[in-house]
């Protein structure tokens, strides 16, 4: 049976944020953390101080340089998994050291292929359906 | 599924640091991940690992990756 998930969104200086549980896997190592669920964003991205932890060399990976308001930043197009509750997707993700942001942003490469996601601003809550 | 964690107000404080979050309460802090992880191992704990924004920062979450 598929998966429906509910998150609360969360709090931060009091605005509230889709913001869920995640883990990452690869090479055999696993890092739980949170993720800012982030449509606008096409590919999910993560400080590199998480792929040196997960034993990734990343930086041998493809370079790209994404786009957002703060300009161009570089980043190394990596494989990994991530888990959202019980659901584990093989995703394209970028790392980069020179994303200063203190989020990890989760786009929608991988992620919305598996899940159809809906954003209830007015109840704060993020909800996943996963698609089967 | 619900799922809900540790508030605003606890994390503040740690503005700027990695963070690790077991049963609600902050497990250990630091400026690096790395030192962070080590802790956590040591503890045995399964915690969530996160760095926690400043609070400006949270105003530029607009970002837009085109490739």
């Amino acid at each position: 049976m598929p998966l429906s998930l509910s998150f609360d969104y969360e709090e931060i200086a009091g605005n509230f944020y889709p913001i869920i549980p995640i883990e990452l896997k690869a090479k055999g190592k696993r890092f739980l953390t949170r993720a800012y669920v982030d449509s606008g964003a096409n590919f999910s991205i993560f400080n590199a101080e998480i792929a040196d932890y997960l034993g990734l060399d990343y930086r041998k990976r493809d370079k790209i340089y994404p786009s957002g308001v703060g300009g161009h930043i570089c980043a190394y197009i990596n494989e990994i998994f991530i888990s959202i509750h019980d659901v584990e997707i093989h995703c394209k993700v970028l790392f980069s050291d020179e994303f200063m942001v203190k989020f990890n942003l989760l786009g929608r490469a991988g992620i919305f292929d598996r899940f159809r996601v809906c954003f209830d601003d007015p109840e704060k809550k993020l909800y996943l359906y996963e698609k089967v | 599924m619900d799922t809900r964690s540790i508030s605003w107000n606890k994390l503040k404080k740690y503005s700027g640091l990695w963070v690790a979050v077991a049963e609600e309460e902050i497990l250990t802090s630091g400026r690096t991940l790395e030192e962070v992880m080590k802790k956590v191992e040591t503890s045995g704990k399964k915690a969530e690992v996160f760095q926690v924004p400043l609070e400006e920062e949270v105003y530029i979450l607009a970002f837009v990756f085109e490739l």
